[in-house]
């Protein structure tokens, strides 16, 4: 090891000691776990994953109650865009809800 | 949310999201094995589609997982059988939108007070942490605690009983501050925003309000220690408001900004979600909207056997004792009765220690079952009177379940 490389090596020590010590001093980071949920493949998933999938994980579907109709999920559908802000164009609320009642509805 | 240096933080990670969100998006398919694999060990809820995957999340035990993204954890309901106070690491976690902190720099982190004030302040938690502190016991609840037993089901967050937890709460009386700050005449409402927000700029972010005398009483608290320790990150770290004897929508996460206005909040999480039928009983019958709707507000009463599991098996004939818990919006519980004749004849129970008008309450009841299928039934009675319905009131958006519960057991 030259001098200058012990040298680098002590410094990038002692700021190593120091951003440490800063961080426990000052502060918490967390990582999140790794989503679990993903959409069942079918007709129109695309249309799901590109709208649903931007604001919350793919869960929040699959848990809700089963067997509920096409009209159940076109309010969810028109909630997300009118009252939540997400951003789903016209042409894209029914094919979302289709989809969405196909694999987690009544399946009509 | 002000200019402030950790709100451009937020947005930088939120933008830092959403590109990772996109090449997520495309690679979802290919990564759905490794998801699986995550979810190998789950929980089955006592509710239709109940099944959920139990993974642990940072400064937590592993929990019942109800949403990924944003986080959504729901207490595993044994927890409640361990004792009366819910330690942090299995405390309920409810999010609204994804854009949660994962990192909160205490150097830069600050409260702001502003608005109708003679003068805003700014404060550190260190700051904070320098005024006189109060604690209590408080039990939190998610509004929508239990909605998976609604029936009809209704859409949104589908919780069996686990969405409520108790704890020690310490921090600073919001009087206090405000006293400090100084409200001007004409004030109206506090209304609070956290370090929390939405992904995409055109949904609404989260705030909520308390009317003036309501944030001046001397109870609600910035708390920054929960059961003698920091906040978990998931539970509000570094601060977050305590509203006792409300539900958990009010206890505002990450709490950054306490804005003092002349005027009433109207915005979508006042004014649109978070409501209840304007009648007595919070109710209307299934499947019907109300006329008029109001915000929710305080807890009403609830009781749990904790100790006997649903279609648990008991000894015919001979005496045992059940215990659980029963908490209310703070009037104090004054009766926990048992039945075992499917709720014809009631009889008292010993209530255990009292941790304070706004903690769970400790019972427990020696009963003795003839031989066969049965059941038993708590019901608490508060300060003011108040119980629970023998039969489920219902809601739109699936509130404030409070049914006299029932635990089927079979006797041998």
């Amino acid at each position: 090891m030259t001098r200058t490389t012990l040298m680098h090596a002590v410094i990038a020590g002692a700021a190593a000691l120091l951003s440490a010590s800063a961080v426990a001093a000052a502060g918490l980071t967390i990582q999140l776990p790794p989503e679990t949920a993903d959409f069942k493949p079918g007709p129109g998933v695309e249309f799901a994953e590109r709208n649903c999938k931007t604001c919350h994980s793919a869960d929040y579907i699959k848990t809700q109650p089963s067997g509920k109709p096409f009209a159940f999920w076109k309010v969810e559908v028109e909630k997300m865009k009118k009252l939540y802000g997400a951003n789903i164009a016209d042409a894209d609320i029914d094919p979302i809800a289709k989809y969405l009642t196909k694999e987690y509805g009544d399946g009509k | 949310m002000d200019r402030s240096e950790i709100d451009q933080r937020i947005k930088a990670e939120r933008r830092r999201f959403l590109r990772g969100a996109g090449t997520l998006g495309a690679g979802a398919l290919l990564g759905s094995t490794a998801l699986r694999a995550v979810a190998n060990n789950s929980y089955m809820l006592p509710i239709g589609n109940g099944e959920r995957p139990v993974v642990q999340y940072p400064q937590k035990r592993p929990l019942i997982v109800l949403t990924s993204r944003p986080p959504q954890l729901e207490t595993p309901f044994e927890v409640f059988n361990e004792g009366v106070v819910t330690p942090n690491d299995a405390f309920f976690v409810r999010y609204h939108l994804a854009g949660v902190p994962t990192s909160i720099d205490l150097d830069t982190f600050r409260i702001n007070i502003k608005g109708a004030v003679d003068t805003p302040i700014s404060l550190s938690v260190d700051e904070l942490k320098r005024f006189q502190w109060t604690e209590y016991y408080a039990v939190n609840q998610c509004s929508g605690n239990s909605r998976g037993l609604f029936e009809p089901r209704v859409a949104g967050g589908q919780l069996a009983n686990g969405a409520m937890g108790n704890a020690k709460w310490r921090g600073v009386p919001l009087k206090n501050i405000l006293d400090k700050a100084g409200v001007q005449k004409g004030a109206k409402q506090v209304t609070f925003g956290g370090v929390d927000g939405p992904v995409l700029p055109t949904t609404p972010d989260f705030a909520k309000a308390l009317d003036i005398d309501h944030a001046m009483d001397g109870e609600v608290m910035i708390a920054y220690q929960m059961n003698d320790a920091d906040l978990p990150m998931l539970n509000g770290y570094p601060v977050r408001l305590i509203v006792p004897g409300y539900y958990g929508t009010y206890w505002v996460k990450h709490l950054n900004e306490i804005t003092v206005i002349d005027d009433t909040l109207k915005n979508f999480w006042m004014g649109t979600a978070y409501r209840i039928p304007d009648n007595t009983c919070a109710c209307t019958p299934p499947g019907k909207l109300p006329d008029k709707w109001r915000p929710i507000g305080q807890f009403d009463v609830r009781s749990f056997i904790t100790s006997v599991k649903d279609g648990a098996k008991v000894s015919a004939g001979k005496p045992f004792t059940i215990r659980g818990i029963a908490f209310d919006a703070g009037y104090g519980i004054r009766d926990v009765e048992v039945s075992t004749d499917g709720g014809r004849t009631w009889r008292g129970t010993q209530l255990g220690k009292d941790l304070g008008k706004y903690s769970f309450r400790e019972w427990h009841a020696t009963v003795t079952l003839p031989a066969g299928a049965g059941t038993l039934k708590v019901r608490a009675v508060n300060g003011i009177g108040q119980s629970q319905p023998s039969e489920p009131l219902w809601n739109p958006a699936g509130y404030m379940r409070n049914v006299v519960e029932t635990t089927h057991v079979h006797a041998a």
